[in-house]
């Protein structure tokens, strides 16, 4: 009550702040005046009785200062007479306050965009209750390493079978939930011709009590959803999808829609913001894993041994399909593991067993369970830019460290300016913390203003470069829409470096002001201290833009190696196509027909000189791969393949090293024959014409006919890979497959006859969904955008902490120059000439600039290890690189430093000599 | 630069505020000046108060409601705030008065425990 009390008239206060000051002298003046008439009435003078008085009260100002203190809340009431001052210093230099507020904004505004990328790929745990008790599954194997950030692959996929084991495992351990990769399905509304495409998963009963997931509206799916013995057609769908498509969540609940043609009934929804597992593939739909065969899925899976992939996944050991996830408190984790891992055992020992091929079956035996904290979730995204991100995180803090330094340097030479202010403050009784603060609010008001303008910045820049680098098409992934955490960082960002550029200023403006109220002059007061402290600061600056510069050339470098390197197809002029026949409801059978007639049309359009189609495009993110037998060169050898229509070498430009290409005779009912490229002609029939030998998967059936060069055909970050062809007139009746790309050649500029190429496919095929139709520069650009990533950000970082660094130098110098002018003049007047005053200021430019280099390049020498796996055909220690950085480094600082030492010659001797 | 002002401050505004709140109560409403020469006369001049910590002290008390202030005229006829206890203030004192007695009767107590002590 007491305090309530207490509070409220400090509030009143506030409010009339102004007219309580007032008062406050009134009644000072009054105290003083009675005591005054005391002291004349015992017989003073009236100017002895005036000063004792004075002498009695004690100091006026101070008890001004505690009265406000104790009137109001203290510094509420300092800040607002801080934040008054500061907009009069801002308003009276706003040159200064422009310079350091863009300053500072592009440093915050950088880092915030690299942090926003880093959250959403790299750190945010997924919006799910208790995160970090998730785990994922995965084996080790000899084939290759698991992408397990990424969440594709055959390492992370489990069968059913396999998935029932380990749940009886776990036990009551912990939960553990089965689900596929997302994937598109067609969904009708009952009585709308149109189809809406959706990305949906399958999954067991437990998953979404396994993330802790329940409904907004409705119910989520349960074990009796998915039980083995009875179809149940329901799903869950997302908040986002019951908003777009079926007009809210409540309206949702109960409707029939049509999925990949089943009938299935809408029993809940998601809370919004709820996207599974994959950040950067988000579900809109969920359906019961009994689904699988009812739904034709058909996606996302490895087969060991004999596979029927018609028959359902679900009783099959030997079809991978399902990504696991399980909650397993951490104290139990440790226990838990092993028990998993003799359970996976055993069902490897099973499933080996019916693996005819001896290689195959050892390589199986050797795999092993892996048990993984899962709080993030899969990210694609991830396992690609975490690496590159992290070194980005870091290049950015360098650039704001330069900012940081850049504005110290700026307040250091006003905190010169300012010493005889301060000392007139301090001479009548300011404190030193009152002092502090009041320069310390200045920084900070600087960093708010930067870091708004640095959030805005960073929540534009990210987005852009989620879309433009990431290559994030479409709406950007609810992962990437800023949150508290970015705010949080941003803020945090600011006010730090608001102290750290902000305090040693400040305390420096203080003791030189100190230093001033002894009477010194402010030039003395200054002293050399500050200026020391000015130049450590640029070289500091100069440094660690060295380093930033230097790494920027380097993966610079690296992007134009990628960029140069022959991938062994002709890549100009090349239009290409990706499709969807499976989602388009085409049967795999139809194949051969759908690629002859989508040939037909793209050879129609005008400019186009030959088509063909694949079942893999190049640098499309499509891959297949069987084992094979080698006619004298063993069996189970795994080679990639592909499937492709006759004109598809002449079209794509994969030169025919020795025999034929494909051509129209190769049918469906004439011999079967296959096309392999260098790679495996080397590797497996060393010494050998391959020509005429034979391959097959169980049996040699098939005649090599020809041999090609070796193609990146995946990406261009991979070597080329043992590569078969076959004609897709001849694929195999048991194995479907299906047809994603279709490449014309063109005469002219590619970029012209997209257009065309899209609508004579669609006037073709109107039911066919057309992913994408671009040119081959674009795939390769799409390929290289972690490598354009880096590179682009590192470079433009590279020359804003040159920039910045410079302006630093440019700054202490014309200080220094005008700190010095005195001296100058002097040595002017005793005939020194204009050419040596220049020498002066060039010199001590060379000697930081050096120093800064130096410092510099040792910084790049103990980074470079982290530099180097994101490097190709370069070392990180390229001697050309640092060089050449050194040498734009002397150029750019003599260039800052010309404009300060032209000053300097153009001081007139007697000017100089009067002023002071 | 004023030397250990904060020691100084906390331990006189305690004692401070009951020596005016007593004041009032002993004379009624006086002015600033008049509270500070009083004070100084009761304490025999013993007290090296600077007579502008009062005015901060003043302030407090009324913040709590203790004491009420009004412009009014001195007998030397200046503008002057006269201070005047409340009736909170009066119950405060006498809370405060309590509490005072009992704390010295308590130190007083521990000096001759240890001067009994050998």
């Amino acid at each position: 009550m007491r305090h309530i009390r207490s509070l409220l008239s400090r509030l009143r206060a506030l409010a009339r702040s102004p007219q309580m000051d007032r008062d406050l002298d009134d009644e000072i003046a009054a105290h003083l005046a009675e005591a005054t008439d005391e002291y004349v009435a015992r017989g003073l003078s009236p100017e002895e009785a005036r000063m004792a008085a004075l002498r009695r009260f004690g100091g006026v100002v101070q008890t001004k200062e505690e009265y406000r203190e104790a009137r109001s809340f203290g510094w509420l009431d300092d800040l607002g007479q801080d934040l008054r001052l500061t907009r009069r210093t801002f308003a009276g230099n706003p040159a200064f306050t422009l310079v350091a507020i863009v300053t500072l904004t592009l440093g915050i505004g950088a880092n915030t965009t690299i942090f926003t990328l880093l959250d959403a790929v790299v750190l945010k745990p997924l919006p799910v209750p208790a995160a970090r008790d998730l785990v994922t599954f995965y084996e080790n194997g000899p084939e290759g390493i698991a992408d397990a950030a990424g969440g594709t692959g055959r390492y992370l996929r489990f069968s059913y079978p396999r998935f029932i084991l380990l749940r009886q495992a776990l036990d009551s351990h912990g939960s553990l939930a089965a689900v596929t990769r997302s994937s598109r399905f067609s969904v009708h509304l009952p009585g709308a011709p149109e189809a809406h495409f959706v990305q949906a998963q399958m999954v067991s009963g437990g998953y979404f009590a396994t993330l802790g997931i329940s409904a907004s509206r409705g119910r989520v799916l349960t074990d009796d959803d998915v039980r083995v013995d009875r179809v149940s057609p329901v799903v869950v769908i997302s908040d986002g999808f019951s908003n777009r498509i079926l007009g809210g969540a409540d309206a949702a609940i109960g409707q029939s829609v049509i999925v990949n043609g089943l009938t299935a009934i809408v029993v809940g929804v998601t809370p919004p913001g709820f996207f599974g597992m994959w950040t950067d593939s988000e579900s809109d739909m969920w359906l019961p894993l009994t689904l699988q065969s009812v739904l034709r899925y058909d996606n996302n899976t490895s087969g060991y041994g004999r596979v029927d992939s018609a028959k359902p996944w679900l009783a099959q050991d030997n079809v991978a399909w399902l990504n696991l996830v399980g909650r397993v408190p951490s104290s139990e984790l440790r226990r838990v593991v092993p028990l998993l891992q003799a359970a996976n055992q055993h069902g490897i020992a099973e499933l080996a067993s019916t693996i005819p091929n001896p290689r195959n079956r050892q390589s199986m035996l050797a795999h092993t369970l892996v048990v993984e904290p899962f709080s993030r979730g899969f990210s694609g995204l991830r396992a690609r830019f975490s690496g590159p991100l992290f070194a980005l995180t870091a290049m950015v803090a360098l650039v704001l460290l330069v900012t940081c330094a850049n504005i110290a340097n700026l307040l250091l030479s006003r905190a010169a300016g300012r010493a005889r202010d301060v000392g007139i403050r301090i001479s009548l009784g300011a404190t030193t913390g009152r002092l502090v603060r009041q320069c310390l609010t200045e920084s900070l008001a600087l960093a708010v203003f930067g870091g708004a303008a640095g959030l805005l910045f960073g929540e534009w820049a990210s987005g852009v470069l989620a879309r433009q680098v990431l290559g994030i098409s479409g709406e950007l992934p609810l992962v990437f829409s800023p949150d508290a955490r970015v705010l949080a960082f941003a803020a945090g960002l600011s006010v730090t470096t608001a102290v750290v550029f902000g305090l040693a200023p400040a305390l420096r403006a203080v003791s030189a002001g100190r230093t001033a109220a002894l009477g010194t002059t402010q030039r003395q007061a200054m002293g050399h201290a500050s200026m020391k402290g000015m130049r450590s600061l640029v070289v500091g600056q100069l440094a660690l833009s060295v380093v930033v510069v230097c790494a920027g050339v380097l993966l610079g470098q690296t992007l134009v190696n990628f960029m140069r390197i022959d991938p062994g197809f002709s890549t100009d002029r090349l239009v290409t196509v990706s499709l969807d026949p499976i989602d388009s409801q085409y049967p795999a059978d139809q194949t051969p027909a759908l690629a002859r007639r989508l040939v037909a049309a793209a050879r129609g359009v005008p400019g186009v000189t030959s088509a063909a189609a694949s079942r893999c495009g190049l640098i499309a993110g499509c891959s297949s791969s069987s084992g094979f037998r080698l006619e004298n060169g063993g069996e189970g050898i795994s080679l990639y393949q592909n499937w492709v229509t006759p004109d598809y070498f002449q079209t794509v430009g994969i030169p025919l090293v020795g025999g034929r290409a494909f051509n129209e005779r190769d049918t469906e009912h004439s011999a079967r024959v296959a096309v392999i490229n260098e790679s495996i002609a080397r590797r497996y029939f060393p010494g050998q014409n391959p020509i005429g030998l034979r391959l097959g998967s169980s049996q040699l059936d098939t005649e090599i006919v020809g041999v090609v060069r070796d193609a990146r055909t995946q990406t261009l970050h991979e070597m080329p890979v043992p590569m078969v062809y076959f004609p897709i007139d001849q694929q195999r009746p048991d194995r479907h497959t299906a047809l994603t790309n279709v490449d014309a050649r063109v005469d002219g500029d590619p970029r012209r006859a997209v257009g065309a190429v899209r609508e004579a496919i669609r006037r073709t095929e109107p039911d066919l969904l057309v992913g994408g139709v671009g040119t081959m520069s674009q795939r390769l650009s799409r390929d290289l955008s972690r490598e354009r990533l880096v590179a682009y950000l590192a470079l433009s970082f590279g020359a804003l902490t040159l920039l910045l660094a410079s302006l630093g130098l440019y700054g202490v110098l014309s200080y220094g120059v005008a700190r010095r002018t005195q001296e100058i003049g002097v040595r002017m007047a005793l005939g020194a000439r204009g050419a040596e005053v220049m020498l002066i200021v060039l010199g001590q430019s060379a000697t930081l600039t050096g120093l800064g280099i130096v410092l510099g390049l040792l910084g790049t020498v103990s980074a470079a290890r982290y530099l180097s796996t994101m490097l190709y055909g370069i070392t990180p220690l390229d001697p050309i690189t640092l060089v050449l950085v050194s040498i734009v480094f002397a150029v750019v600082t003599t260039c800052a430093a010309y404009l300060p030492a032209r000053r300097a010659t153009r001081i007139d001797p007697i000017v100089a000599l009067r002023c002071e | 630069m004023p030397p250990d002002k904060h020691d100084r401050n906390e331990v006189l505004y305690g004692s401070l505020g009951l020596m005016v709140l007593k004041t009032l109560e002993a004379i009624g409403p006086l002015h600033g000046y008049r509270i500070a020469r009083r004070i100084e006369q009761i304490s025999g001049n013993q007290l090296a108060l600077k007579q502008g910590t009062l005015y901060p002290a003043l302030l407090k008390l009324e913040q709590m409601g203790w004491i009420s202030s009004k412009w009014s005229e001195s007998d030397s006829g200046r503008r002057v705030k006269v201070y005047a206890l409340t009736r909170a203030g009066r119950r405060q004192l006498q809370t405060e008065a309590v509490q005072w007695q009992r704390a010295t009767g308590i130190v007083e107590r521990f000096f001759r425990i240890s001067e009994d002590m050998p």
